[in-house]
């Protein structure tokens, strides 16, 4: 009842907010110089027909009106053509989504088996040998925290284990260039093949998508360790552990139960990292050639193609906000002591 | 009325939402004068820390009146207001969270004789004699806050209120965080300061022994009212009022020999918000009857200088009540 | 304030020290940079195409065969500069509307704060575009100026400082002292200003720090994918682009040194935030008028790299603030020969002495020595920083990770509790040893309900199922006086009273029928009325079922009327112990003489 309220009450500022997202993406955009008109049919066209284009594109309608215009559209699933190559940007993003989806999962799903266990592994005081060796790899770890440059780690890792070692594949995408491409389905490689039943493939997609992937996770995984290690530090030595191990309860359960609350606002920042990864996956695209939405966007940012930066932009912000509500509701299911409205007292 | 200070019928609200009205204080009237020491004694929740902001205006009141001299301090604008806050000053519960941390001792004490225009030469001299007046040796005014002792700190607090010379100073729960000795220093401190200057205080507070110590009278608050109020020597002696009763027989004296009376009171003090039109004591009540929920019983005069709340209070006078149960 | 940095400085660890020798270095370059370079960092000369490392050219030359070391000499003033500017706007932006939001939250009007939400999920809208996607789009629109990545990296670290301060205001604006200073006659304007603000300060001035590093990581990246500087002026971030394409080809150079740089740079930025952090946070000891505390028990907390180690969570003693050479100092044998009780001890403390787990410093609890039999309760009172939190948890073998038991024994009926393992210590509590902490409502998990905090306390001593461990849960409700059981199993702590949880925990204490209860302030923070009704509940309870009853308090008067025997603790010793009713009407140490005077008028 309080959880379906306060969905209820988050979802009342998501319509507003997404509203406002696609009126500033539209208006930005708009602001880029030149005229779409006249850029998308060449210097050399004359003006009549540029006239007549902008007539058709609505160019000549006042800017709110175009807006709605565009609007309209975008719910069609219409965002219009890219000018540069004239394929229609709905397809070129479902294309490209999944791959950045893919990227940005993976990466998450690496935080949470490896960096997250290990975080609380090693908050705690046990002088197992093991855990003291795993502390002392990780000591530092942390620090790197936002520090290092995710496309610089990626230019490393391709050098050491591509030219130097030739380990893994160099940056040519997804796929080498001997591999076929399994038939579009969802779009995430690693599922596609498996589902056209195609191991080698499979293998060579894990192989390609190993640096890239490990690149966001070490980047990107680096505040979460940090915050989650010193909040599991706290409490383990807070009034609610020390009671427990008075009141005899179970090592595991008062283990678990610090762990829990560290969780809790270690969550919070999830958010953020996921909309850092988002940044992080353009970087890592352009340098893997991935060939994902990030990478379609610089190119379209740098050829001045303003539609694929709308859906780009738009995707982005909506991507954002719907992970921020996650995030929200999975914060909200976990501490109790948040009123609907307002953050924990 | 020669009363130095009258409040009438104070209340105040908080507006949590459409439907819920918190009523912190609830139609609280009393009278304090001049070199006197009122008491206002009451569980947490029970309104007595809202009296105290009202009073000097740091909440605005809901309604009632607050009058200063005869002067309503609720109709006081920018510089009036400012010459009400020297003369009405108040001491915070913690003494260390109360002070600035970014503020020296010295800086401390000096800033109010700023803010009410005092020359720096002359500020510089009353800050020093008046923090000597409160103990605290010429060694320590460079000293930040959290360098200082908790009695220390407090004394500190005392010493800001008292520099510009005020009539009145609320005293907010001023020796609650203290251990037993810097309390009983603080209480010694406070009546010295009283004898010597003549200043009025309301002392807050939940601790009936310090209560006893310091105050002429006490005025017992629950549930935002007033439900007792009586010189302290005849309060100590008899209770009109079973909550007062509770509340005395609840005071653990530091002697073996003075064995608590049986009297307690079962339950926890109920919510504040949107309160039934009873007596805010019926859910506890041991002798509660069915006319004590038909309206808040009014406070009564039921002898010279004293005033309860309860409609049998001539009974609890005749009869110890045992509790119904614990 | 310059002694304090001083002091912070010197003991910093050794690879701290060198990052700060970095980003002395950085800023040295960033002003000095461009002109001490040996040769030109921006003129090509195609002759000189990508050679390798030499003593020519210390880093080798670019693509356009332009001498590395000398760009990389001069590429700080780029990035350094566009990220500073962008952070000093960022905040000159960002903290007046962290301001004005935060007063307009804590006016607690409708309205207002109606104003103050809509401004933070506008905020939230802004935040929602990621930041280095805004930014390129910012500069795609705008133009790859100088300005322009300035205004774009600026705006996009706005939301950081409008968050940062209006949350540090809206915290502090709660504080006492800010309150203190309008009482004083400051008006809302200047409480902010004067009192608030200077607070606030630090954080902000530690995140900028980390802002400014995060910006030139920003701006680095813009130039990386062509959306930022432009060639050729010397730019970290463009000089990886352009080497990244040879390093397949295994030239490495072009990118590595300016990648290494880039690293170095931010890395050092962040790090200085932390020591800032260290530098301006424990104002406990700041400022000329440091205080010469007795150094006694307390010097500073141990560090060690492998253990973390937090802050003790035992009160730190506080200098006395009656001098302890107005009382006579060693307990005699008059003060503790009534300590002896009747009958077989059930728990007997002898020469328990506890300290730093260094043995560096004095003891904290100094030759601890007393016994309770069955049945009784010992009262054991002393001020605060007397050490009875530390007797308590030292009994229960829970000292914090800094302090260990140096010497002595705990001995519960044949056992020595210093010769237990963990496994057995743990059958022990709860079934015997039972505990009453502090301030319930810290004390219970505040994400998980009471029912399942009772539940699995009763299963780790009992092989029970969980429905029947519910029902034992809701008997243990009702004996403790709590009405409604089956709702308050629902209930999570913070919905209950202090009281409430309070009687929570001395049902968790007396669920398995312990021999003995340590009780500490078990009504630190409760109402009269209710102390008294807890009080009476674990007399009741547990002095009527014959168990052992240890209770810790500052407060004399509970002593007086719940305790069948009185020890007083003083600076880690215990001074005198006597049979209550002769104790107070005789003290014999002259410390408890000052004790029993203070409450006593």
């Amino acid at each position: 009842m309080r959880f379906a309220f306060y969905v209820g009450y988050r979802l009342l500022y998501l319509v507003p907010q997404v509203l406002l997202i696609s009126f500033i993406t539209f208006a930005l955009v708009r602001l880029l110089p030149g005229d779409p008109a006249r850029l998308s049919l060449g210097p050399l066209a004359p003006e009549e027909a540029v006239e007549k284009l902008r007539e058709q594109m609505f160019l000549d309608r006042p800017l709110f009106e175009q807006y709605l215009i565009w609007l309209r559209n975008a719910l069609e699933g219409n965002f219009g053509r890219s000018w540069v190559n004239g394929t229609s940007v709905a397809q070129d993003m479902i294309q490209r989504v999944p791959v950045t989806l893919e990227l940005i999962f993976l990466a998450l799903a690496m935080i949470f088996l490896v960096l997250v266990p290990l975080a609380i592994v090693t908050a705690s005081r046990s002088r197992n040998r093991i855990v003291a060796f795993l502390r002392r790899i990780t000591f530092g770890y942390g620090m790197l925290a936002g520090a290092l440059p995710d496309f610089l780690l990626g230019l490393i890792l391709i050098y050491v284990f591509f030219t130097k070692l030739n380990w893994l594949p160099g940056p040519e995408g997804r796929l080498g260039i001997l591999d076929f491409a399994p038939p579009f389905v969802t779009g995430w490689i690693l599922i596609d093949t498996l589902l056209a039943g195609d191991m080698e493939t499979f293998w060579s997609a894990v192989r390609h998508l190993i640096l890239p992937v490990f690149t966001l996770a070490f980047v990107y995984g680096a505040p979460i360790f940090k915050m989650l290690r010193s909040q599991m530090e706290s409490a383990l030595n807070s009034d609610v552990t020390v009671y427990g191990e008075a009141i005899g309860l179970r090592p595991a359960t008062v283990f678990l139960r610090a762990a829990r609350l560290a969780a809790a606002p270690t969550v919070v920042i999830v958010g953020t990292i996921v909309m850092f990864l988002l940044g992080g996956a353009v970087l890592v695209e352009s340098v893997f050639n991935m060939n994902g939405v990030g990478q379609y966007a610089v190119q379209a940012i740098i050829t001045a193609d303003y539609a694929p930066i709308q859906a780009f932009v738009c995707f982005a912000a909506i991507f954002t906000m719907l992970v921020y509500l996650i995030v929200d509701l999975v914060h909200f299911a976990m501490d109790p002591r948040i009123k609907v409205g307002g953050t924990a007292s | 009325m020669g009363d130095l200070l009258e409040v009438r019928g104070l209340t105040k609200v908080f507006s949590l939402s459409k439907h819920e009205d918190l009523v912190a204080v609830n139609n609280v009237s009393f009278a304090l004068g001049r070199g006197e020491t009122l008491g206002l004694v009451g569980e947490s929740g029970s309104g007595k820390t809202t009296v105290g902001r009202c009073v000097l205006r740091l909440i605005e009141p809901t309604s009632g009146e607050v009058l200063l001299d005869g002067t309503d301090i609720r109709k006081l604008e920018t510089d009036d207001l400012r010459r009400m806050r020297s003369r009405m000053q108040l001491v915070f519960q913690d003494p260390l969270a109360s002070l600035n941390p970014t503020y020296t001792v010295r800086q401390t004490v000096s800033e109010p004789l700023a803010l009410h225009g005092v020359k720096r030469a002359e500020r510089h001299e009353r800050v020093a004699d008046m923090l000597r007046h409160v103990g605290i040796g010429e060694h320590l005014f460079n000293y930040y806050p959290a360098d200082l002792t908790a009695g220390e700190q407090q004394r500190i607090g005392i010493a800001r209120a008292l520099i510009t010379r005020p009539e009145i100073v609320v005293l907010d729960e001023p020796t609650s965080t203290l251990d037993a000795s810097a309390r009983a220093e603080i209480l010694a401190l406070l009546e010295r300061i009283q004898k010597e200057t003549g200043t009025s205080f309301i002392f807050i507070s939940h601790d009936m022994t310090s209560i006893a110590r310091i105050c002429h009278r006490i005025a017992v608050m629950y549930l935002g009212r007033i439900v007792e109020e009586a010189p302290t020597d005849e309060l100590l002696a008899k209770q009109y009022h079973p909550y007062s009763k509770a509340l005395m027989s609840a005071v653990l004296f530091a002697d073996p020999r003075r064995v608590p009376s049986p009297y307690v009171i079962k339950g926890e003090i109920p919510t504040a918000i949107n309160p039934k039109p009873e007596c805010g004591l019926y859910s506890r009540c041991p002798m509660r009857q069915d006319r004590c929920r038909e309206g808040v019983p009014p406070l009564m005069e039921v002898a010279p200088a004293r005033t309860s709340a309860c409609l049998r209070w001539q009974e609890l006078e005749q009869t110890e009540l045992a509790a119904v149960d614990a | 304030m310059w002694a304090r940095m001083k002091s912070t400085l010197r003991d910093l660890p050794v690879w701290q020290k060198v990052v700060l020798v970095i980003f002395a270095g950085t800023i040295f370059l960033t002003v000095f940079g461009p002109h001490i370079g040996p040769y030109s960092a921006t003129t090509a000369s195609p002759a000189d195409r990508l050679m390798p490392p030499s003593a020519e050219h210390w880093f080798g030359t670019d693509e356009n065969g332009i001498d590395i070391f000398s760009r990389l000499l001069a590429a700080p003033r780029t990035d350094v500069t566009i990220a500073v500017i962008a952070t000093a706007i960022s905040v000159i932006l960002g903290a007046p509307i962290g301001v004005v939001v935060a007063l307009l939250e804590s006016r607690r009007t409708r309205r207002s704060r109606a104003a103050a939400e809509t401004a933070m999920r506008l905020l939230e809208v802004v935040q929602a575009f990621p930041v280095f996607v805004f930014a390129m789009v910012l500069v795609a629109v705008f133009g790859g100026t100088t300005l322009n990545i300035i205004a774009a990296v600026a705006f996009v670290n706005t939301p950081v400082f409008v968050r940062l301060v209006r949350s540090d205001v809206l915290s502090l604006i709660q504080q006492p002292f800010a309150e203190a200073a309008r009482a004083i006659g400051n008006t809302e304007m200047r409480t902010g200003f004067r009192h608030v603000l200077p607070n606030a300060a630090e954080r902000v001035v530690v995140q900028i720090s980390v802002t400014v590093g995060f910006a030139i990581l920003l701006t680095a990246g813009l130039s990386f994918v062509g959306a930022g500087v432009r060639p050729p002026t010397p730019e970290l971030g463009g000089m990886i682009a352009s080497g990244a394409k040879y390093l397949i080809v295994d030239q490495w150079w072009p990118a590595l040194f300016p990648g290494v740089a880039l690293g170095l740079i931010v890395f050092s930025f962040g790090v200085f935030g932390e020591i800032l952090n260290k530098a301006l946070e424990p104002r406990a000891t700041r400022g000329d008028g440091h205080r010469p505390m007795d150094e006694g028990p307390t010097g500073p907390v141990p560090t060690e790299p492998d253990i973390p180690i937090q802050e003790a969570t035992v009160p730190e003693p506080v200098p006395d603030p009656v001098p302890a050479s107005a009382f006579a100092g060693e307990p005699d044998g008059s003060t503790l020969a009534a300590g002896a009780a009747e009958g077989p001890a059930i728990l007997a403390v002898r020469g328990l002495t506890v300290g730093r787990w260094d043995e560096r410093g004095a003891p904290l609890l100094d030759d601890i020595g007393f016994s309770l039999v069955e049945g009784e309760c010992l009262g054991v009172v002393g001020e605060s920083g007397s050490g009875k939190s530390l007797l308590v948890r030292s009994l229960l073998q829970l000292v914090p990770p800094t302090l260990a038991v140096r010497d002595g024994e705990i001995r519960y009926r044949d056992t020595d509790l210093l010769g237990l393992d963990k496994g057995q210590l743990r059958k022990l509590r709860s079934n015997q040893i039972a505990a009453i902490l502090p301030n319930a409502k810290a004390q219970l998990h505040p994400l998980i309900t009471v029912g399942r905090t009772m539940i699995s306390a009763i299963q780790a001593h009992e092989r029970i199922s969980s429905r029947e461990a519910r029902d034992r849960s809701i008997e243990l409700l009702t004996s403790v006086g709590l009405s409604d059981p089956a709702r308050r199993l629902e209930a999570y702590p913070h919905e209950l009273s202090g009281g409430m949880a309070q009687r929570v925990c001395v049902a968790l204490a007396l669920m398995h029928r312990p021999d003995l209860l340590i009780a500490d302030e078990p009504t630190a923070g409760l109402d009269v009325t209710i102390q008294r009704q807890v009080l009476d509940l674990i007399e009741t309870l547990a002095g009527n079922r014959g168990t052992a009853r240890l209770l810790v308090t500052g407060d004399l008067g509970i002593a007086a009327h719940y305790c069948d025997r009185v020890a007083v603790m003083r600076a880690g010793r215990i001074i005198e112990i006597n049979e209550t009713r002769a104790f107070f009407a005789n003290p014999r140490h002259a410390y408890s003489q000052h004790l029993v005077s203070c409450v006593q008028p």
